[in-house]
This record gives structure tokens, C-alpha cells and sequence, in this order.
């Protein structure tokens, strides 16, 4: 060993290329330490390690709050990450050698995707697309890193009704007139009598060829047979819809049932693919919907808040085509409960889950950032109401109308069906604050999204807190999760999230947080009502709740805003304790 | 404004965790490995750190990620080290577990020596002179990775390397 004592080179320094020789015989031997004798590291097998406990992390909390219906969210996830796994084992990007941060393991023969994502190995076939390819993409971003993956198609551009498509063997993808990515088929024969190409992979327990008792074990699958012309199928939910296509020889005409042995030939998902899909307890013929869809305010068109809100989109997709943004199952976070956006254009629908069902919650009419300022075809606002009309051309139209507090300024709301349709108007034409003026103009519509009258005890608002009974800070020696606190009197739940999730590490002693309301508040946050954090530290875990003086009634939207910045200071580190949010009352992960 | 959209998706988030770990598996492997001698043990420590990135990476800047998960890895491998402390019930198990069958296959004796020394060191002192001397980070990247000033890891690094001198030197 060098014994050296020439002068050390300041360790601060970041330049490794000046180390005196006691420093290039420490780097030297921690190198060596670190190739642990020249074994060499298996990446594919720490990669699986790391899928399956990520699948594992995600799924229970899945299954737990969605049911056995749901269980195909935690499929969507496992399946993702087993197909990752799979990918992971074939794909050259998967560097084995000695690696240094910041180099890039970009695989040789990698294809492009879209937005620059790379492509190789193998691609998950799964209910919203193709890999990184989703269903509402343009085809001009899907279609080329498909044929760099797949190679050249057999056929292309096919005129196939309202959609065109494209071949390789017995693999389908179809595209609308508009030029956005549809559907995709996959099937164990065809014409032309070959196998599908070997790199597309089916989600984890399908396969071609496997009986319909087997995927009616699948935990996507959620729905009963379904009918149309190209025969019967049985579809579930995997970041879409995804059906399993049977022989319509298979098919009991009577009973309109399955025989469990009978075999699957083939998998679609999407519209425009071979089977597209209608419950044959809607529509026996297989024809799809058509018709306008009128928003109102109990619902739009044949469906009323409060139902199976992933139906109605599933409806709504056949009659609208894909979704322009789908935000899938999230949550709990700002609405306390898991919920999911979806928008066509500038209608928006609000999804929540209560009492583990997915259930419609509201729509949105609004001009988004990214997105367009109309309405899909065929979906028609009530009476007239379009975005930008001034409040006199509203009243006009609809009638009298009422002022409602709406997004922390002054909406005006009327009814409609029996339930109120609100609109906010442009901040840049008139007052956030003061009563609306017959010149201001619309900015949204919306109908359904009022607060949870639970949220707001004091619908007058502005009643003072009550005091809250004082809580030891000092961690108590039992474990498990604390229940937290109810609402006291005069106030309301809250939320809050970590500013920089980064701060969450076992040697924090204090916390960066934002707070909003636990309802939906619009742009109200809690500001100076805010109260707490309310801290309970026990051996295992923390649970941090904060509440805040209520809203005044009325209807609310409920996009997310910053939060009020507030300070989580612990009794100790947070050590391998787990942190959790307290909601009036009860417990959400973070 | 409109009701939140998020865009991310659960493929788009293992897409970037895959990423992030076709980049940075091994070199943080080895990282832990320097740090807890054995690599079976770094393995599962960096085995977990992903797991953990992958609950949060949508919530990590891209350009973060590394530093983020250098911490992640550092916490775990600490707490590794802590949690075999306990179950040896020793105060320092490196120093006598020097002799892995990692540092064995250490070609040179004065390595493996100096490895030994090395372990004997506060945990702290340690940690800082492989994130520097191995993993090649910088100052601001080793506070950064243990959740320090900038002054206390610089005081950390330099006391270590002192430390690590004078020891040699006795021997």
C-alpha cells in the first residue's frame, strides 16, 4: 500500500485526473472492490427484480381500492412491467459492462417512436396502442417506427370504410380518415396463412390460441360476450378496451353464451379494428352508435352522473373516436379519491371513483392550452351556450341566471334537467371578484362538478376554526398508522403533497409541502385559514393532516391548484418510517 | 382552468424507468458495491432504489433523476450497513468483514488493506471518499446524494482522506 504523504489535492476539487498517488491507490482499490473480482453484473436479471417489485408496489393498492372488476388496472401495470421484463431480456439497451453516469445505453438497431422515443426488442400490445404508440396519435408518427420494427407492411393504406390500414402478416393496424392511429388486430391466421410477427407481444396470460375459459380468468377481462360482425368476443379493460375474438361458429345462438373450450383466434383492441365491439345487450346488430351527444346538466346525452363513468367513455369512444387526453386512473390526490380525466377536444369528463365504482362525475366544455376551442361532432351544448358569447348573449339564451362563486371569482349558473350548468367567464374581460357584468364573456361551461356538500360543513363559509385538541409531536413507541384526526368544527379537509418528492428521504427531518382543499375549490386554496400540520409520529409510520376554514357554498371547479406552501417539521428523521397524507380522517398514501 | 389531465401514463413512467436503468444499474451497482463491500448486498440495495424510483419517477425531473437516485441508493446502502450493524451487533461490521470474497479477489494486498482501513472509518467519512474516489462525483453531487451542506461534505472528505492517511501510515 502507498503510504504517501505528499501533499493531498483538495478534495473538492472534481478533476479525479489530479490525485496524488494515495488517491489513485484508493481509486484503484474501490474499483477493484467494485468489480467484486470480475464478476459481472446480470442487468436482465436486475431488471426483473425491479419490475416485478414495481408491479408488486403498484398492484395490491390497485386490487385493493378497485375490487375484482378492477383488477385489470393492476393488470395494466403488471402486464406493463412483465412486458417490460421481457423487453428488458431481449434488448440490447440493457448494458451488461461497466457503465458511468450520463452515458446512454441507446440500443444499436433501436427504432424511432414517437416524440424521439426509441424502440427495440419486442412491443406490448395492449387496449390503448401499440408500445409507445396510443390510439389518437397521427399515423405519420406511428406508422414508420412500426415498419423500422416490424419492417416494410405487407399492405398499406387499404381503404377499409372510414379507415385505412396496414398489414404485416396477420398483425392489423387500422387509421382514421383524420390520419389518427385507430385500432390494431392480431390474429393466428389469415390469408395469407403466416404467423404474426415474432416481436409483438401479448400483455402477460393471453395468448393466441388459448380458451375462452382461460381469459375469462384473466383478471382484465369484465364484460360478457359481445357481438359483432366479425363474430363473437369477450373484451376487458387494459389501458383500453381489449377483446379476445372467438369463431362465430363457437357461439351458442340461443343462449348468446361461450363454451369455455372454445379457442381464441385473435386479439383487437381500438376502433376500426376487426372487432370493435358493442355489448350485445345494446346492440345485438353490432352497429355503433351514432347521434348527437347533448350535454346537459344531469348528464349528456343517454347518460346521468353518477354512472359507470368508464362505460360511458368507452361509449363515448366509439362515437368520437379515441380520446385527444386520457389520463387513466390517478390518485388519490387532489379529489382524495383515485379519478380520471378524459377529453375530446374541448369537452372535458371528470371521472371519480366512490365506493370503489367508477362513476361520471361532471363535464367541461373549456378551450385547454394544448387543445381546441370545439366541440366534437355531434356533441352540442345546451341551448345555444358556446364559449366566448358575453353574459347578455347567455341570458339571452338560456334564460335567468343565478351568480355562483365558481373558480374563486363569479360564475353564473342555471338550470337545466333539474341541475344547475354553470359557465366562468374570461378573467381578461371583467373582474375575478366582483359580480358578473352583462359584457363578459364565457371561458367555460361546465355541469356535475359541484363540491361534496360533505367538504363544506358551513356552506356560508368563513366561520372561525375551532380549536384544535393538541397533538404530541414525540413519536410513540407503537407502530402502525395513526388515525388521524376528523374536521373540527368550522372547517374542512385538506390535501397536501411533498413540493420536491425528493425531500422524502430517510434523513428529513422537515417537509416543503403545498395544501389544497380536499373537495374540488377551483384556484381557492386555504391561504391564511390553513391549520396544522397536525403530526402524528409513531415507530412505523407518520401521518400528517392540516385543515382549513370552509368555502363558501356553491358550485366549484375542480382543476388543481399550487396550494398553499406550509412546513411539515418531524420529532426525528424520518428513518425508514413511511409518511402518509391525513384527509379528514382518514389515511391516503402519499 | 380545466380538470387536471395527467398525460403520463403507466408506460410512459416504466419507459423512463427502463431507461433510467439501462443508463445507471450498473455504474450504481458497483458505486454500491464499493460502499458496502459485498455484491449481492449492492444488487439488492439498487434492486430496491429502482423500485422506489419507480413510484416517484413522474415526479422527478429528468434531469434529476441520477442525483436523485444516487441518494436513494446511498440511504439504502446505509441503511444496509445499519441494519447489519444491528443484526451483528457490532459497532462496525466492515472493518472485520473486511475480507469479502469481494475484496479477496482484490489482486493486490495493499488494496485490500487499504479497503480495510477505509471501512473502519465513520460512516459519513466513508461514504464520501467512494462517492468521490469511485463514483467520481463532485462535491455538490455527494451533498447532494447525502442530504448535506456543501461545507459538511467538503468537511467530510477532507477529514476522511486525512484520516484514511494517517491511518496508513501507522501501519
Amino acid at each position: 500500500m502507498t503510504t504517501d504523504d505528499a501533499t493531498p489535492t483538495d478534495p473538492g476539487s472534481t478533476d479525479l485526473g489530479a490525485l496524488d498517488p494515495f488517491e489513485a491507490d484508493l481509486a484503484a482499490a474501490l474499483a477493484a472492490r467494485a468489480d467484486a473480482g470480475g464478476a459481472p453484473i446480470d442487468a436482465a436479471a436486475g431488471w426483473d427484480a425491479v419490475a416485478h417489485g414495481v408491479a408488486s408496489h403498484r398492484a395490491p393498492s390497485v386490487l385493493a381500492r378497485r375490487g375484482p372488476a378492477l383488477a385489470a388496472a393492476a393488470a395494466v401495470v403488471l402486464l406493463v412491467a412483465v412486458g417490460l421484463v421481457a423487453v428488458a431480456r431481449r434488448d440490447t439497451t440493457v448494458d451488461v459492462g461497466p457503465s458511468r453516469p450520463g452515458t446512454t445505453g441507446a440500443a444499436p438497431g433501436s427504432t424511432p417512436g414517437s416524440a424521439g422515443t426509441t424502440v427495440s426488442g419486442v412491443l406490448l400490445l395492449d387496449g390503448g396502442g401499440i408500445g409507445p404508440w396510443r390510439f389518437g396519435q397521427p399515423i405519420a408518427d406511428v406508422l414508420p417506427g412500426l415498419q423500422a420494427a416490424l419492417g416494410p407492411a405487407d399492405t398499406a393504406g387499404t381503404d377499409a370504410g372510414d379507415t385505412k390500414g396496414a398489414r404485416w402478416k396477420t398483425f392489423e393496424i387500422r387509421w382514421q380518415d383524420d390520419g389518427r392511429f385507430s385500432g390494431w388486430t392480431l390474429t393466428d391466421t389469415d390469408v395469407v396463412g403466416a404467423a404474426a410477427p415474432p416481436s409483438l407481444v401479448l400483455p402477460l396470460g393471453l395468448s393466441l390460441g388459448m380458451t375462452v375459459g382461460e381469459l375469462r380468468a384473466w383478471p382484465g377481462s369484465t364484460t360478457p360476450v359481445e357481438l359483432d360482425k366479425a363474430g363473437p368476443a369477450l373484451c376487458g379493460t387494459l389501458e383500453g378496451r381489449l377483446c379476445g375474438l372467438v369463431s362465430a361458429s363457437s357461439l351458442d345462438p340461443p343462449t348468446q353464451t361461450l363454451p369455455d373450450d372454445a379457442l381464441v383466434y385473435g386479439f383487437a383492441a381500438g376502433t376500426g379494428a376487426r372487432f370493435s365491439g358493442t355489448p350485445a345487450t345494446t346492440s345485438p346488430d353490432g352497429t355503433v352508435p351514432t347521434g348527437t351527444v347533448a350535454l346537459q346538466g344531469d348528464g349528456l346525452g343517454e347518460w346521468r352522473f353518477g354512472t359507470d363513468g368508464d362505460a360511458v367513455v368507452a361509449r363515448l369512444t366509439e362515437r368520437l373516436g379515441p380520446p385527444d387526453e386520457d389520463s387513466g386512473w390517478t390518485g388519490p390526490g387532489f379529489y382524495a379519491v383515485r379519478s380520471r380525466g378524459v377529453r375530446w377536444k374541448a369537452l372535458d369528463l371528470t371521472l371519480l371513483e366512490e365506493s370503489k365504482k367508477p362513476v361520471l362525475l361532471g363535464w367541461t366544455v373549456y378551450k385547454s392550452e394544448r387543445g381546441s376551442a370545439d366541440l366534437p361532432a355531434g356533441v352540442t351544448l345546451p341551448a345555444g351556450v358556446r364559449l366566448g358569447m358575453t353574459l347578455d348573449e347567455l341570458r339571452a339564451a338560456v334564460g335567468a341566471t343565478k351568480s355562483q362563486g365558481l373558480e374563486g371569482s363569479i360564475g353564473e349558473c342555471w338550470t337545466d334537467h333539474g341541475k344547475p350548468v354553470c359557465v366562468a367567464f374570461d378573467p381578461a374581460s371583467g373582474s375575478t371578484v366582483q359580480p358578473a357584468t352583462g359584457s363578459m364573456r364565457v371561458l367555460m361551461v361546465l355541469a356535475g362538478l359541484q363540491v361534496d356538500p360533505s367538504l363544506v360543513p358551513d356552506a356560508r363559509g368563513g366561520s372561525t376554526p375551532a380549536t384544535l385538541p393538541p397533538v404530541s409531536t414525540v413519536p410513540t413507541p407503537a407502530s402502525g398508522v395513526p388515525t388521524p384526526p376528523a374536521p373540527p368544527a368550522g372547517t374542512v379537509a385538506t390535501t397536501w403533497r411533498l413540493q420536491n418528492p425528493a425531500d422524502a428521504n430517510p434523513e428529513a427531518w422537515n417537509f416543503a409541502v403545498r395544501v389544497n382543499y380536499a373537495g374540488c375549490a377551483g384556484s381557492a386554496v386555504p391561504g391564511d385559514t390553513l391549520i396544522g400540520p397536525y403530526v402524528q409520529e409513531t415507530s412505523t409510520d407518520v401521518v400528517v393532516s392540516f385543515f382549513a376554514a370552509p368555502l363558501p357554498g356553491g358550485a366549484h371547479l375542480c382543476p388543481l391548484p399550487l396550494g398553499t406552501p406550509a412546513t411539515i417539521q418531524l420529532h426525528q428523521a424520518l428513518g425508514t418510517r413511511k409518511l402518509h397524507i391525513g384527509v379528514g380522517g382518514t389515511v391516503r398514501d402519499l | 382552468m380545466p380538470p387536471p389531465i395527467d398525460p403520463a401514463r403507466t408506460v410512459a413512467h416504466d419507459d423512463a424507468l427502463r431507461s433510467l436503468f439501462a443508463e445507471q444499474y450498473v455504474a450504481m451497482v458497483r458505486t454500491a458495491t464499493a460502499l458496502l463491500g459485498r455484491r449481492a448486498d449492492a444488487e439488492e440495495v439498487v434492486q430496491e432504489a429502482f423500485i422506489r424510483m419507480g413510484a416517484v419517477i413522474d415526479r422527478v425531473p429528468p434531469e434529476t433523476r441520477t442525483a436523485y437516485l444516487h441518494r436513494v441508493v446511498v440511504n439504502q446502502a446505509r441503511g444496509s450497513l445499519r441494519h447489519d450493524r444491528a443484526r451483528k451487533r457490532q459497532p462496525r461490521p466492515l472493518a472485520e468483514a473486511a475480507s469479502t470474497p469481494e475484496d479477496d479477489a482484490v489482486a493486490s494486498d495493499g488494496a485490500r488493506r487499504l479497503l480495510a482501513l477505509l471501512d473502519e472509518l465513520p460512516e459519513r467519512q466513508r461514504t464520501c471518499l467512494v462517492l468521490r474516489y469511485h463514483a467520481g462525483l463532485t462535491d455538490t453531487e455527494i451533498a447532494d446524494a447525502l442530504g448535506l451542506s456543501l461545507g459538511s461534505a467538503k468537511t467530510h472528505l477532507r477529514r476522511g482522506l486525512e484520516a484514511l492517511r494517517t491511518k496508513a501510515s501507522l501501519r
